[in-house]
């Protein structure tokens, strides 16, 4: 969490004046794994991340992933936000990233 | 001598105990911690006021544990889900513990002495003014009622010297106790630490 704001201006300034989605409809995320609870305790029980991302107006949809860093969905056009979370097997989902948009064309 | 004599009846000559004047106990019950991660333990400590005695229809019981508590102590639960604890303890009040004064002149003023000692006492109780004797040939002047049932009772007090023959005092003031049982309750919540994972960092779309 101490370093979302510096990754949260680096990622507006590159992806949301523009599309950064591919034209094919497709978005492809990539984090990077926390290494902490937020008590600040070591995770040493990371299962895996949840992807939540929604249309503009629409609902919400999740998509619960293994150990991976990167996740590549395949979408309709419009513009839509992300998220992920990191899941721990002792304690759940985790904190949010901070939310990012795109839009497929 | 005059041997026919009589206890003083002075107000509040027959006494009763505390446990007498008991009406409602209080518990107390803490927790270590209000807030703690998933599977942490808190160590839970009650306490009653006064001691709950123990017997088969008094104690207390605890929502974490099966059987019956100790009047007082501590237990450590391990905490799952966030949980609210109770304890709930339930004094009997079935005792009654009486007192008197010793008499120490007869009716016609004569000190009471000599054949006459030592005195001995008839506690009678019963529904109000229709007592029966409970208990005679007590020496001390304490007595202790341990009733097995609710309801009110009412207790006097004669006394009685070591001559035979000798008519026994004159009761004491009339003394009347309510017996029921009393519950109280106490409560401690524990919640959940919230703890969960820190947010991935470097979140971007490529």
């Amino acid at each position: 969490m101490r370093h979302l704001g510096i990754l949260s201006a680096l990622v507006l300034a590159s992806c949301s004046s523009t599309p950064s989605a591919p034209a094919s409809g497709t978005v492809t995320l990539s984090w990077v794994a926390p290494t902490r609870l937020n008590d600040g305790e070591a995770l040493t029980d990371l299962a895996g991340y949840v992807v939540t991302y929604s249309k503009a107006g629409g609902l919400k949809q999740s998509d619960a992933l293994s150990l991976v860093n990167s996740t590549t969905l395949t979408l309709p056009a419009g513009t839509y936000s992300f998220y992920v979370q990191a899941v721990s097997l002792a304690y759940g989902v985790g904190e949010p990233s901070q939310t990012l948009t795109a839009t497929v064309p | 001598m005059k041997r026919f004599f009589k206890l003083l009846t002075l107000a509040g000559m027959l006494c009763a105990g505390s446990a007498l004047a008991q009406s409602v106990g209080t518990v107390a019950l803490s927790a270590s911690a209000a807030t703690v991660k998933p599977g942490g333990t808190v160590t839970l400590t009650w306490s009653t006021t006064p001691t709950v005695d123990g017997t088969a229809s008094s104690g207390c019981v605890g929502s974490w544990a099966s059987g019956a508590l100790a009047a007082g102590g501590s237990a450590v639960v391990t905490v799952t889900a966030a949980t609210t604890y109770t304890v709930t303890c339930t004094w009997d009040n079935l005792t009654a513990d009486l007192s008197w004064t010793a008499p120490t002149q007869n009716t016609d003023g004569s000190a009471i002495a000599g054949a006459q000692l030592p005195l001995t006492y008839t506690v009678n109780a019963g529904a109000s003014g229709k007592e029966t004797v409970l208990k005679s040939g007590i020496a001390a002047t304490t007595y202790t009622d341990q009733r097995t049932a609710d309801g009110t009772v009412c207790y006097t007090v004669v006394a009685v010297d070591a001559i035979a023959a000798d008519s026994p005092s004159d009761p004491t003031n009339e003394l009347c106790a309510t017996f029921a049982k009393a519950t109280a309750q106490a409560s401690q919540s524990v919640t959940l630490l919230s703890t969960k994972p820190n947010a991935p960092t470097g979140f971007v779309i490529r």
